[in-house]
């Protein structure tokens, strides 16, 4: 969770946005872009698609501002709206590929675009240094859509795992299983070059 | 989904590495750490694994203005904002809506009007008799005619010389009176007159 800068604490900006102040809000809005940003193309790997997330989260987030009943976990909430805007844009996104004939595939958490090719042996055997993070990243695009978001929020994001939980809508264990699932297999492709 | 047995070690050392193994926990893996050469290799893959995972965290990504994100995203609500403004100021006067507002007004006027004014709806008062009574000085010669004066029998000794007083009252108008004199305190005397 991004932690919050000097300045007021989200709770208050929060309610100052409720009541109309425009500006309180732009300044959430400053203070959360980057974590929300960063969530959403992890998510999505798309820069253009993630930017859409963003600003419909933030809209969002606006307009239910009164339903948020802690106004002091703001950061947390938003990115629970990131996280399943991008789950939703996900999974419409794959449904217009498979819609388009474009190669759909037995693992739907690529939507056939970007698969691996499943006989290579290494995913990072030919990656340099300032390869590996995009290697990595494309790994992690190839995850299981459940595993993919829990280490997304939990090992990249740092978000505690009962919000990913609630997030995800399952256990603290089962995040905790698939943070460990995806890690293993992460940890398996990547053994080399550790 | 295939759920990681939570007995596999590696589950341990991803906990371990999450700091959310107990002191019990803690201590046997350890123990098996010092013992396992392999498993160390597996202990500090995973935390380099975690070290790169946590560095794409901060990882900019290329080519975001954050700026004209924000500006974009304030934009976005405040349009959002002036439409729903102007949404509710359009069902507000909206011609459908005052000609709707006026004639519930004007039944609403209607419904009070009869509540108030039908008679036995509204509970309208009944006019009751009124009754005045006062006190007023005796006089000598009452202007109204004394028709008959009634008194218990058992007060003779009441002295009937006090003559029933009269204030304004119209000729013929029955008068019921009773009094008493001051003889002793030597006050004027005093008669009570109903009308």
């Amino acid at each position: 969770m991004a932690s919050s800068p000097a300045g007021p604490a989200d709770g208050e900006l929060v309610r100052a946005a409720r009541r109309g102040e425009l500006t309180a809000f732009e300044v959430l809005v400053e203070r959360y872009q980057r974590q929300a940003t960063a969530v959403a193309y992890r998510l999505l790997s798309s820069r253009e698609d993630a930017m859409d997330v963003v600003q419909d989260a933030f809209l969002k987030a606006y307009d239910r501002l009164e339903t948020l009943s802690q106004p002091g976990r703001f950061g947390a909430w938003l990115m629970r709206i990131v996280s399943n805007l991008s789950l939703n844009f996900r999974r419409a996104r794959a449904l217009r590929r498979m819609d388009s004939l474009e190669a759909p595939g037995d693992d739907d958490s690529w939507g056939g675009v970007n698969r691996p090719d499943p006989v290579a042996p290494d995913p990072a055997a030919e990656a340099s240094a300032g390869e590996m993070k995009l290697l990595l990243a494309r790994a992690i695009e190839a995850l299981p859509e459940m595993q993919r978001q829990a280490l997304v929020l939990f090992s990249i994001e740092k978000l505690p795992q009962k919000e990913i939980a609630d997030m995800l809508g399952c256990s603290v264990e089962a995040v905790k299983w698939h943070v460990f699932a995806a890690r293993k297999k992460l940890k398996e492709q990547f053994k080399d070059y550790l | 989904m295939t759920q990681p047995d939570t007995h596999d070690v590696e589950y341990l050392l991803c906990r371990h590495l999450d700091g959310q193994l107990d002191r019990r926990e803690r201590r046997a893996l350890e123990q098996r750490l010092e013992a396992d050469p392999g498993l160390r290799e597996q202990l500090r893959l995973y935390g380099a694994l975690d070290g790169l995972l946590a560095g794409l965290s901060t990882e900019a990504i290329d080519g975001i203005d954050y700026d004209l994100q924000r500006a974009e995203i304030i934009t976005a609500v405040e349009r959002k904002v002036l439409l729903s403004t102007e949404r509710r100021r359009r069902l507000v006067f909206r011609p459908r809506f005052l000609l709707t507002a006026a004639a519930a007004m004007l039944l609403m006027a209607v419904a009070v009007g009869v509540v108030v004014l039908w008679p036995g709806v509204g509970g309208a008062p009944t006019p009751i008799a009124t009754m005045d009574i006062s006190r007023v000085a005796p006089t000598p010669r009452p202007a109204g005619q004394i028709s008959g004066t009634v008194h218990p029998e058992d007060l003779d000794d009441l002295p009937l010389d006090i003559a029933p007083s009269r204030a304004a009252a119209p000729a013929g108008t029955i008068v019921v009176s009773f009094g008493a004199p001051h003889e002793a305190d030597g006050a004027p005397d005093e008669a009570v007159v109903v009308y």
